[in-house]
């Protein structure tokens, strides 16, 4: 009973590695690390509010903290997306990386290198993809759609349609 | 017998018109002009105001005193020169500049009004004769936060928000790059092998 046991929560535990490697969810590493960049990210436009459209922090803190939040929610969504489409776009370009395929050890050895490859790689473009189309959305929202409002119109407008446009986009296969 | 009278009363009003007209060209006549010189008007900024005084007459003008208490001190604060301006002798067909800087202290609507001159027309006149300048109305004072949006040279801030916002894209991009093309070397050690 008891081997038996231990075999049916081997394989499952298995399940439980493979169903995580293929999920959408994010580890709790993963997913802090998401947040993190996208906190990054997201604090860079108030440097160009601060000097550029002259928002000074001191009056509109409280704006810029909410909008920082706000947008970060939604970056870190888009990071989410897109590097779960990405993975397994490289995980099926990778060959195998282990040399010897005999074993079924070797195997499940390659596949899980292969998965961290992927997933790695997966992350870090997904990262540079989604900061790179922020941060362009959000150039010409702010210096050419809403060039004339307010500087706080401006930036909740700009930052809001960067970031959601972000979220929609990576929504798309 | 009309038209005697009516000859009469031309000649009459002529002699009065040309003595009047005489009168006039023999004393000094100030004429004074108030121009702002800037093209924006700025809160903190200096703002340049020039006083031109022009003599028409055929006299000098003497005491000649240009008065503005269009700068009271809670607006404005005087970065160059006085509101007050002495001239003991304007010389007839002859123009003087007197030009201030003053410095608004806050943004908003300001009502530019005349400057005061007074002046004696003639060595013989006693009494003080005033005039006024021309004034330009009400302007718009811009908060500096406005002006700076609009005109000012960015250049140097947009440098820092290009070092700023670089290291969020390029890290990824190398350490990506970096994981591509060390499995595509050994891919490529492998086939060769």
């Amino acid at each position: 009973m008891s081997a038996k046991s231990s075999k049916s929560k081997n394989l499952s535990q298995e399940e439980e590695a493979l169903l995580q490697d293929y999920s959408r969810d994010l580890s709790t590493k993963s997913s802090a690390f998401f947040y993190g960049n996208a906190a990054i990210v997201s604090a860079v436009p108030i440097w160009l509010f601060w000097k550029i459209h002259q928002m000074e922090p001191t009056n509109n803190y409280i704006y810029f903290i909410l909008g920082t939040l706000f947008t970060a929610y939604l970056i870190s969504f888009a990071y989410k997306n897109v590097k779960f489409v990405l993975k397994h776009k490289i995980f099926q370009n990778l060959d195998n990386v282990v040399q010897d395929e005999k074993d079924k050890k070797n195997e499940d050895r390659s596949l899980r290198k292969k998965n961290e490859i992927a997933e790695y790689e997966a992350t870090t473009y997904s990262i540079f993809y989604n900061n790179s189309l922020f941060l362009f959305i959000l150039l010409v929202a702010s210096f050419v759609i809403f060039k004339n409002f307010t500087p706080l119109f401006n930036y909740f407008l700009s930052m809001s349609i960067a970031s959601g446009l972000l979220a929609l986009f990576s929504t798309s296969k | 017998m009309k038209c005697v009278i009516f000859l009469l009363c031309a000649l009459l009003a002529n002699v009065v018109y040309s003595e009047t007209v005489v009168d006039e060209l023999e004393d000094a006549k100030l004429l004074v002009a108030k121009n702002v010189l800037n093209n924006y008007i700025v809160e903190g900024l200096n703002l340049t105001i020039k006083y031109t005084i022009h003599n028409i007459g055929s006299s000098p003008a003497l005491n000649v005193k240009l008065q503005d208490e269009n700068f009271p001190a809670e607006y404005f604060e005087y970065a160059s020169g006085f509101s007050v301006a002495q001239w003991a002798r304007i010389p007839p067909k002859s123009n003087v500049d007197h030009v201030v800087i003053v410095s608004p202290k806050m943004p908003g609507m300001f009502n530019l009004t005349s400057a005061v001159v007074t002046y004696l027309p003639s060595e013989k006149a006693s009494k003080v004769q005033t005039g006024y300048s021309t004034e330009l109305g009400e302007v718009y004072i811009q908060r500096l936060s406005d002006y700076n949006r609009r005109y000012a040279s960015q250049t140097l801030n947009w440098i820092l928000f290009i070092i700023i916002a670089s290291p969020s894209i390029l890290i990824p991009f190398f350490l990506w790059k970096s994981s591509t093309n060390k499995y595509q070397k050994s891919k490529k050690a492998k086939k060769s092998n």
